[in-house]
């Protein structure tokens, strides 16, 4: 079951990368917040997990929102002027 | 065995990663690594997860023979009988009295045999009943390539299989082998010996077609050295 929802999540993820890279974007933050869409929503199809991993994919999926939140806070930044 | 194949995800993941960091211009093929990376260290996680479940679920199933092996007051070894002795199915006898000379074994019928001269013992199956009876097949004269094959091929618990015979007792030396506790900390591995014991036992005693006792488990660096005794 896992082993599909990675593998589906390995497709999205590779054919997105090559769309935005087709369309020249080059910024991290953009690249980093669709893989962060991508997990977080194809994972939500992998429960139930056992423990162990449910407890991994929390981590990774905080460790992402994380960076996601953090792009996100210097792009509202940057548009209200601040810094 | 276990799949190399998260950790693989992770090597290759993680060298992306570096390459699209340090190389300008690069940045789809760091996150085409870091996906990578995430994806290998999921898979490895997830290995043996599902395995670990379902040995917890059927454990229930060990605790119902421990108890009532314990019950009937027999707790001694069990001596793996080849199917020509127990009706055609390798099978485990677990005497009432400790194992002296098993002679004259007939099953009356499962789970009860004699043995000697009118003595009762409990006839289960083990482990290594389902491996030499699924293994039968493609059992020959040849004890270490019969082992060899039915180990690594058929069912993945070890990489390799050495043999030493010596008078009535087989040395049997399993290399790599994948320590599972099928019985979930149950009391009934004294009986039947460890997974890959009560395997090598079951096809030791179907190939040399007579009965054998684990006499000793020990590991012995990366291996798993299993001594049997033949009695009877």
């Amino acid at each position: 079951m896992l082993k599909d929802i990675l593998i589906v999540q390995a497709a999205l993820t590779g054919l997105t990368t090559a769309f935005l890279y087709y369309l020249g974007v080059h910024s991290i933050d953009i690249y980093i917040s669709l893989y962060t869409l991508i997990y977080l929503a194809t994972m939500t199809m992998a429960e139930p997990m056992p423990r162990r991993v449910r407890l991994l994919n929390m981590a990774i999926a905080y460790g992402l929102i994380a960076v996601f939140t953090y792009f996100a806070a210097l792009r509202i930044m940057a548009i209200l002027g601040v810094g | 065995m276990r799949s190399d194949v998260g950790a693989s995800l992770m090597i290759i993941g993680a060298s992306l990663a570096v390459v699209g960091y340090i190389e300008p211009g690069l940045i789809p093929l760091m996150v085409l690594g870091l996906s990578a990376f995430i994806i290998g260290l999921l898979v490895q996680w997830d290995e043996g997860a599902m395995e670990q479940t379902i040995i917890n679920l059927s454990s229930a199933a060990w605790d119902n023979v421990s108890a009532l092996v314990e019950s009937a007051g027999l707790a001694n070894s069990g001596v793996y009988l080849p199917s020509s002795m127990a009706n055609g199915e390798p099978m485990v006898l677990i005497p009432s009295t400790p194992v002296g000379n098993l002679r004259n074994i007939r099953v009356i019928g499962k789970p009860l045999a004699t043995y000697r001269a009118g003595l009762t013992g409990l006839l289960l199956a083990s482990p290594g009943s389902r491996v030499a009876l699924t293994c039968r097949d493609s059992l020959t004269s040849d004890l270490e390539s019969s082992l060899r094959n039915c180990l690594t091929r058929q069912f993945p618990l070890a990489r390799g299989v050495t043999v030493t015979e010596a008078g009535g007792e087989v040395t049997v030396r399993v290399e790599g082998p994948r320590l599972i506790d099928v019985y979930g900390g149950s009391t009934v591995k004294a009986i039947f010996g460890s997974a890959i014991a009560s395997a090598v036992a079951a096809i030791v005693a179907e190939v040399l077609n007579r009965p054998f006792i684990i006499q000793e488990e020990s590991r012995s660096g990366g291996a798993l050295l299993i001594r049997l005794r033949g009695v009877g």
